[in-house]
């Protein structure tokens, strides 16, 4: 269907051999006002993840841990599958108070990790431990997949290091709100200073699907910091010392704290965000299309409803765009809740009847919450989809120069419809520019009309592009309306600057969720929405933004570690259980 | 070799080319190094050069002085704009042309003459004459035509392992190193502050 126009029937396509329900409209899903409402799945990475290593029997070890009574030190991870192995190397720091920042501006760290292909000799390590602390500026090699960085949370670390210390269990109502003892502030993947090539691993079944390596990387990090902090306690009281509680120390995941440096990546990344969307929508409208149920499935997601409203309960931020949504959120899990409890066990197609009411009754946070509680327990039919969320996006780096200028010029009305309602001669439809700081290489939103920045502007407002290059396009259409020249190369052959946009709807033109259906550069555009959805994707919880541009999540918080795998089930674990602080199975 | 292609983009930006052709050059580069063969050292060569040298836009004459712009002009042969055979007057650092021409390759083999130099380019292979006359080429008439003579002795079959840039390229990786610098806006406190994001305390 390369080239095909999925934007002219966007939202009817039809899942072969199921009902009349479709996908829902790209139209409606690809807002950013929706795609910051989305919450983790099944479909999530780091869920993903962890049911492959539990399918495939995965071993663990940690085979290093040489750290001293200050926690600085060398530990190494060994996660041992079928056919490779992976190590996670860790170097401890000791790190000044002043020194800790999260920002992508700092210089040093807690700890620093990187992943090596295989398991790894002292040589290896030598050479990573000269490199490794350095992050940016240091350079790893092939052998290594991903380099990472993290620093302990002042709220949190301490205080669990002082009550292990002291031989009692850290309270789980301090744990929950953070959820984290260590955050990690840039977890770098592939060709990443010097990190090797994702076409070195991309053909590897154990990273199918997207960010696989990265996400392993960070599990494994998330056992370190476990370790760390129960060494720390033993070395300041080693005669009253205990380990964390199994129960307290699941509660227990990774932070992270993100910026602007991942928000291009969703409008970099055309093909691959058409992958993941289109692979939770499906499952969607598999759910949807189920025409019945029973007591069972009701009473399993009044549960799942149960759980997530504690999740909402204990997700605190400062932020007031997302109080505002948790609020909602909260109040909408209540009402959803009292609607699904009314909801017959022998309705015709229930889940399709639920999400309906959803869309008419919730906001866009309890919408999309509903999305995922709806897919949880559906595994079996909708968990295959994973193995789709990936693209190779050199297929469509060619640009068809065959095709004949109206043709694109009709795609581009298609594609971009929605930009018939922005008007981009207005300054703040056109307020923001996307760049590139010198300083760190990151991606930063600057002030076109108050800072000097345009010449600088990277090209990451694809609606105001189509509509420069649709301007262009009908000039030239009216010049030359008979001649036989009118194709797309020889467009570009004269007007050069349009090529990039051109080659992106040429790409976008088949995926229906390719593109952002709003102005990435405007005024009022929120670039945590644009973090928010990938995140969710990663599988990330507790979106906490710290200002419109960065924001704190919690990631793996309740999942099994690593010697807990084989006898949990990872996807039964990512919403708080119910009554956990009485009631702690195991 | 995904880290060079990112820099032969950001670098051929920084150089003054519009966003998609910088796009061809990152591209153009992976393709080379990938086969071997110097893309980084061809496009540290060209942007070096036009940073003050005049490129000819097509359909102007280049002339006995001007030059043809390899990417521009290789991204519209890839494009199609000029049929699968074409010949151009003088080409600058010719070797970034090829892996253009190798987006038309068909069942056919390609012969791409550069000066006095030929490549031929099938589907997997690529082979040359002349040693490293061609690949070295400063600027050159060029022509691609659908290949007559069987492929000649020297021939480099297009590799499945990934070999990195080689530690020879350094120097050349600085050179794009600094004209990418010039897609960077300089760091101020107002950027740092601002364009980041700052205000609340980040470690807690």
């Amino acid at each position: 269907m390369k080239k095909s126009d999925a934007h002219e029937d966007s939202g009817m396509q039809i899942i072969s051999g199921t009902p009349a329900i479709g996908l829902r409209p790209a139209n409606q899903v690809m807002t950013l006002a929706r795609m910051g409402s989305f919450h983790h799945s099944r479909l999530s990475f780091m869920r993903v993840l962890l049911r492959r290593l539990k399918a495939e029997n995965w071993q663990f070890k940690r085979s290093r841990w040489n750290m001293d009574a200050n926690g600085v030190g060398t530990a190494t991870y060994e996660a041992v599958g079928p056919k490779r192995s992976y190590t996670l190397v860790a170097f401890a720091h000791d790190l000044p108070a002043e020194k800790r920042s999260d920002r992508v501006i700092a210089e040093a760290w807690d700890a620093t990790f990187t992943l090596h292909d295989g398991l790894i000799n002292d040589t290896d390590i030598a050479r990573l431990k000269r490199n490794v602390p350095l992050q940016e500026a240091g350079r790893i090699s092939n052998g290594e997949f991903v380099l990472s960085r993290a620093n302990r949370s002042v709220r949190l670390f301490d205080y669990v290091r002082d009550c292990l210390a002291s031989g009692t269990q850290p309270s789980l109502d301090k744990i929950e709100p953070i959820g984290y003892l260590m955050r990690t502030t840039a977890v770098y993947g592939s060709g990443k200073f010097g990190a090797a090539d994702r076409d070195l691993w991309a053909e590897r079944p154990e990273f199918s699907g997207s960010f696989q390596p990265e996400l392993l990387a960070v599990w494994l990090i998330r056992s370190f910091a476990i370790d760390i902090v129960e060494h720390m306690a033993a070395a300041k009281s080693p005669k009253t010392a205990v380990s964390l509680d199994p129960n307290i120390r699941r509660r227990i995941g990774v932070g992270n704290s993100t910026g602007l440096g991942m928000a291009p990546f969703l409008i970099n990344h055309p093909s691959l965000l058409h992958s993941w969307i289109n692979a939770r929508e499906t499952a969607l409208a598999r759910v949807r299309n189920l025409a019945s149920t029973d007591k069972k499935g009701l009473s399993n997601l009044l549960a799942l409803i149960a759980r997530a409203a504690i999740n909402a309960g204990e997700w605190t931020s400062d932020s007031p765009y997302q109080i505002g949504k948790t609020q909602a959120l909260c109040d909408d899990l209540a009402n959803l809740s009292a609607f699904v409890s009314a909801v017959s066990p022998d309705a015709t197609f229930p889940w399709d009847r639920i999400y309906l009411w959803g869309e008419a009754n919730l906001s866009l946070e309890g919408q999309e919450q509903l999305v995922s509680l709806l897919l949880e327990d559906h595994g079996s039919l909708i968990d295959d989809l994973a193995t789709g969320m990936s693209a190779d996006e050199t297929i469509h780096f060619q640009i068809d120069g065959a095709m004949p200028l109206s043709r694109l010029r009709q795609m581009m009305g298609n594609i971009y419809h929605w930009t018939d309602k922005i008007d981009y001669t207005r300054n703040d439809a056109l307020a923001r520019v996307w760049y590139v700081s010198e300083e760190k290489l990151e991606p930063r939103l600057g002030q076109r009309f108050e800072e000097p920045i345009e010449p600088y502007e990277q090209p990451l407002a694809p609606g105001r592009d189509a509509v420069l290059a649709m301007i262009k396009i009908d000039e030239w259409l009216a010049k030359t309306a008979n001649a036989d020249n009118n194709s797309v190369a020889q467009f570009l052959l004269q007007h050069p600057e349009h090529r990039h946009i051109i080659r992106r709807i040429q790409t976008v033109s088949s995926l229906a969720y390719a593109e952002i259906q709003d102005n990435t550069i405007s005024a009022s555009m929120q670039p945590i929405d644009l973090l928010r959805c990938k995140l969710s994707f990663f599988g990330a919880s507790k979106f906490d933004p710290r200002s419109d541009r960065w924001l704190r999540i919690t990631m793996y918080q309740g999942a099994p570690f690593p010697d807990e795998l084989p006898r949990l089930d990872p996807d039964a674990l990512c919403y708080p259980p119910i009554a956990h602080s009485d009631h702690l199975d195991n | 070799m995904g880290e060079i292609s990112a820099l032969a983009t950001k670098a051929a930006r920084g150089s003054g080319l519009d966003w998609g052709l910088a796009e061809e050059a990152g591209y153009a580069v992976k393709w080379l190094q990938r086969r071997r063969l110097p893309g980084v050292m061809a496009l540290c060569r060209y942007l070096s050069w036009r940073h003050g040298g005049n490129i000819t836009n097509w359909p102007e004459e280049t002339g006995v002085h001007g030059h043809y712009c390899p990417i521009a002009i290789g991204a519209a042969y890839g494009d199609g704009a000029f049929g699968d055979e074409a010949q151009f007057s003088r080409i600058k650092t010719p070797l970034l042309l090829i892996p253009f021409a190798a987006i038309r390759l068909t069942e056919k083999p390609l012969e791409i003459n550069i000066g006095s130099s030929s490549f031929y380019l099938t589907k997997d292979q690529i082979g040359y004459t002349n040693n490293d006359t061609a690949i070295l080429s400063d600027a050159a008439a060029c022509q691609i035509s659908i290949a007559s003579a069987s492929l000649p002795n020297v021939t480099i079959t297009s590799t499945s392992d990934l070999p990195r840039v080689p530690s020879t390229a350094t120097a050349c990786v600085s050179v794009l190193e600094r004209f990418a610098k010039n897609t960077y806006a300089p760091a101020s406190e107002e950027s740092r502050l601002a364009g980041a994001g700052a205000g609340l305390n980040d470690n807690d």
